[in-house]
């Protein structure tokens, strides 16, 4: 009953986009780093990507989304229908040289869907995040002025940046597609700092404050994938600059002498606008033989241009570099071990943050695997594993190890083909 | 698949983290600055009357003090027989009875100030008119008529902690003139008491330089008793009548008018309630005592220069630091724990009092731990000035400091001002600039 199938999905999508739309504020990361600018970018993907070192400019979209790509819609083919959603965890290890603490941050992650228009073109519809902050500094002492006394503060952000996206792609000759997206990007950062100013004796004064950044924004991208020989394709995609729009919701609080006082409430204050950078991103594609494919791909985000600066960090042109190796014994088979896909990758990112002229590079390593959900069912459910170094504990940066695992569900439905074969 | 998307919920480590990690490249948002520049204003002045028949203690004495000069406390009050429940009556005593004496006993309640190792002298007076007040209270100035000659005059060392109580034996025909018509039935109830016994007044020595004592209201320790003894078939009966002060009176039965007057710091010149007298016109000095109604203002007149600080900012924190002079600390005038704070208006009435989270805003003492340290009430007047800021329309309002039990001691305390050289008292502010 294949069209039963489809309206069960596509109340799943609607139904999961709610709940993403109520859970944005949980975290996705717990990193220190996540300060900065709108967090840190995130680490979960539709699809297989983040499997394969988060590469994959040109792998082609007939059988999964790639939503790295618009162009790879292009050859969904006709009467397709495929849906994904997926969840992601991540564990974190955070050392600052002295000593050590773990985190753990998850949530629901991604959820997507690509649907046939025509023989040749095919739209998708995706809600992922884009950037996610969660961060808890505490005890961060600072002089009081005029004083040789100090006081400490904590601050704990959280929230995030979703993409919520439409992309188009079209097949162009048989070798030569191309594509488009324009995404809306939204979300809320909060950051609360409680300040603790209590003297010597009784009175115990602190103040709070809490921001809510809202941001919002539109991006545009686009993107073809070339097959320069059937074992060889070529992909590459540009997401234009853009500004993201920003109100502050401020509500500002104290204790004096142990009595609770608002200090101050303001909603909708306009506050300077984030620039996201232009992106390039090139990316190949190799099949030396039928069930291997070798990704190899390169990204160069141009964060100087946007002159932005941050607390005590610089925005530099971040240039990410991954390597991605998919294998799978016979995908038709009838054996169902022969059509489990494994998957392995390897990224290394410059990082676009620069603390007193030390990047904050990042090392990425991951490996999963495709399990096919049935046995003539080209649906597969997703699992990888990733672990992560970010930082260092050089100077006064601090280092974060961090264990990532993915699971999602690629779902693959053909629209009005009865099965010849039952 | 739909019930697995229900049941996936997220999750995120619901602890705080803990770990001091990631701190050493960020700043807080949030400058702190202390300041200690802000002027201040101090000044004595004195209440025209404080209510002085609420309290439970009847203060007398007389002595000279170095700042105040001649403090006086006289103590007015009604004796009545407590409880009308026995079916005879108290009045009702057999006709045969004989008085063998009369004597006051005023029990001591272990308030003193000054000196009481010095000799005193103590006069009972009769009044002339009824303990009745105009309006409902009887004030520290307050006074009635009565007999110029005292019934006794006694001379003795008050032992607020060593005995019980002071008896004073009063005339016996004082006495048996009172026995005498409660025998006759010419008195048979309170009222009828009152009209022949309208109470007493304890009057110091005109010359005393001794001490203040506290005497206890409670009927169980201060009482005029009566000795009488029953003839009997065998022997005497002996038996006691005591009247004592109402516990459970209409209208205030005793009060204490307590005067200073006379010293050497120009408070004399405090004849009315919204005169002030200046710290730096005193000597640097401000005072507080007790019992007669002297206080210290406090004014802020450029506190709103807060504003001027760049930046948007609040008040975190004010602590109002002010010594205690060290040569008025002695051990017949210790230093107490706390001071009391209020808010007055322009014409130094009291308005209102001040609450932090844990009760009434109280100054503390502070630096008594410390070896070398300098001895120091601090009053937290962030609630206050908080206030002070954002009124409108703006008032005059201002802080009074005074002493706790102010209607019921004769407690001093000298203030060092805001320009004395020993210290100057000293407003101490932590604001925070959260938007710069």
């Amino acid at each position: 009953m294949p069209y039963t199938m489809n309206r069960d999905l596509g109340i799943l999508f609607f139904g999961l986009v709610a709940n993403y739309a109520l859970g944005q504020t949980n975290n996705l990361t717990g990193s220190p780093y996540s300060l900065f600018g709108l967090g840190v970018s995130s680490n979960s993907n539709i699809g297989i990507n983040n499997s394969i070192g988060n590469g994959g400019y040109a792998i082609s979209g007939n059988s999964l989304i790639n939503n790295l790509n618009p162009a790879s819609y292009g050859n969904l083919g006709e009467r397709n229908f495929l849906f994904d959603f997926g969840f992601l965890t991540e564990v974190s290890e955070i050392d600052n040289g002295a000593s050590v603490e773990n985190r753990i941050a998850g949530n629901f992650s991604n959820v997507a869907l690509a649907s046939s228009l025509g023989p040749k073109s095919a739209f998708g519809l995706s809600i992922s995040p884009f950037s996610d902050t969660g961060y808890a500094l505490i005890g961060i002492e600072s002089n009081i002025e005029g004083s040789f006394d100090s006081f400490s503060s904590n601050i704990f952000g959280t929230g995030a940046l979703n993409d919520l996206r439409f992309s188009y792609g079209r097949t162009i000759t048989d070798t030569f597609r191309t594509g488009f997206y324009t995404s809306y990007l939204f979300g809320v950062i909060e950051e609360r700092e409680l300040v603790d100013a209590s003297q010597e004796f009784a009175n115990e004064n602190s103040l709070t404050i809490l921001e809510r950044n809202f941001y919002r924004g539109l991006r545009f991208g686009a993107g073809f994938q070339y097959e320069v020989t059937p074992q060889f394709t070529l992909g590459w995609t540009v997401d234009l600059a853009t500004t993201l729009s920003a109100k502050r919701d401020r509500t500002v609080q104290k204790n004096l002498d142990l009595v609770p006082l608002q200090v101050e409430e303001v909603n909708d204050e306009d506050i300077p606008s984030f620039r996201l950078p232009t992106e390039i991103n090139t990316g190949i594609q190799y099949n030396p033989f039928k069930g291997l494919g070798i990704t190899l791909d390169y990204s160069l985000k141009l964060w100087n241009e946007t002159e932005q600066r941050d607390n005590v960090g610089v925005f530099v042109d971040e240039q990410d570099y991954s390597l991605g190796v998919q294998y799978v014994a016979d995908p038709n088979s009838f054996r169902y071990h022969k059509r489990i896909k494994y998957r392995a990758g390897i990224n290394y990112n410059t990082g676009y943050l620069e603390v007193n002229q030390n990047p904050v590079e990042s090392y990425f390593i991951t490996a999963g695997m495709g399990i096919p959900l049935g046995l003539r069912s080209l649906s597969h459910l997703n699992i990888s594993y990733g672990f992560q170094n970010r930082g260092s504990t050089t100077g006064i940066l601090i280092e974060e190890n961090i264990h990532t695992f993915n699971i999602n569900f690629s779902l693959r439905d053909i629209w009005f083909v009865k099965r010849k074969i039952n | 698949m739909l019930c697995f998307c229900i049941t996936a919920c997220s999750f995120e480590s619901g602890e705080i983290p803990t770990l001091e990690v990631g701190q050493a490249f960020v700043d807080s948002n949030v400058r702190l600055v202390v300041l200690d520049t802000f002027e201040l204003r101090m000044s004595t002045f004195k209440f025209d009357s404080i209510i002085t028949s609420e309290s439970n203690r009847l203060l007398f004495g007389k002595y000279s003090d170095d700042y105040f000069g001649v403090v006086e406390a006289m103590a007015f009050f009604e004796v009545i027989a407590p409880g009308m429940e026995s079916v005879d009556g108290p009045y009702d005593i057999d006709p045969e009875a004989k008085l063998d004496s009369v004597a006051l006993i005023l029990g001591y309640d272990e308030y003193f100030y000054q000196d009481t190792t010095r000799l005193t002298e103590i006069n009972v007076h009769g009044l002339l008119e009824e303990v009745i007040p105009e309006e409902n209270a009887f004030y520290n100035t307050s006074t009635l008529k009565y007999d110029t000659v005292p019934l006794t005059t006694k001379v003795f060392t008050p032992e607020p902690f060593d005995e019980d109580s002071l008896y004073i034996s009063l005339p016996l025909q004082f006495g048996n003139n009172l026995f005498d018509k409660i025998l006759e039935n010419e008195i048979n109830d309170n009222d009828d008491l009152k009209e022949d016994l309208p109470g007493f007044v304890l009057v110091p020595g005109e010359n005393d330089n001794a001490s203040i004592i506290g005497f206890s209201r409670n009927e169980e320790d201060t009482y005029l008793r009566f000795f009488y003894s029953v003839p009997n078939e065998f022997d005497d009966n002996e038996e006691v009548l005591d009247l004592v002060i109402n516990p459970f009176p209409v209208s205030p039965p005793a009060f204490h008018n307590v005067q200073s007057y006379s010293g050497g710091t120009g408070l004399d010149v405090l004849d009315d309630q919204e005169t002030e007298l200046m710290s730096i016109e005193s000597n640097d000095l401000s005072f507080i005592q007790s019992g007669t109604g002297f206080a210290t203002k406090v004014i802020f007149p450029s506190i709103k220069s807060l504003f001027n600080i760049p930046g948007t900012g609040t008040l975190l924190s004010a602590r109002l630091q002010i010594k205690p002079q060290t040569e008025s600390i002695t051990d017949f005038t210790p230093l107490r724990d706390s001071l009391s704070v209020a808010v007055i208006d322009a014409n130094n009435v009291i308005v209102q009092e001040i609450r932090t989270g844990t009760g009434p805003v109280r100054g503390v003492l502070i630096g008594e731990e410390e070896e070398f340290g300098t001895v120091l009430y601090e009053i937290p007047v962030g609630i206050f000035l908080d206030q002070k800021l954002s009124e409108q329309p703006e008032t005059e309002n201002a802080l009074i400091l005074f002493n706790e039990n102010f209607n019921e001691t004769v407690n001093r305390l000298v203030l060092e001002g805001e320009e004395n050289e020993d210290y100057r008292a000293r407003l101490i502010l932590t604001y925070a600039i959260y938007d710069e």
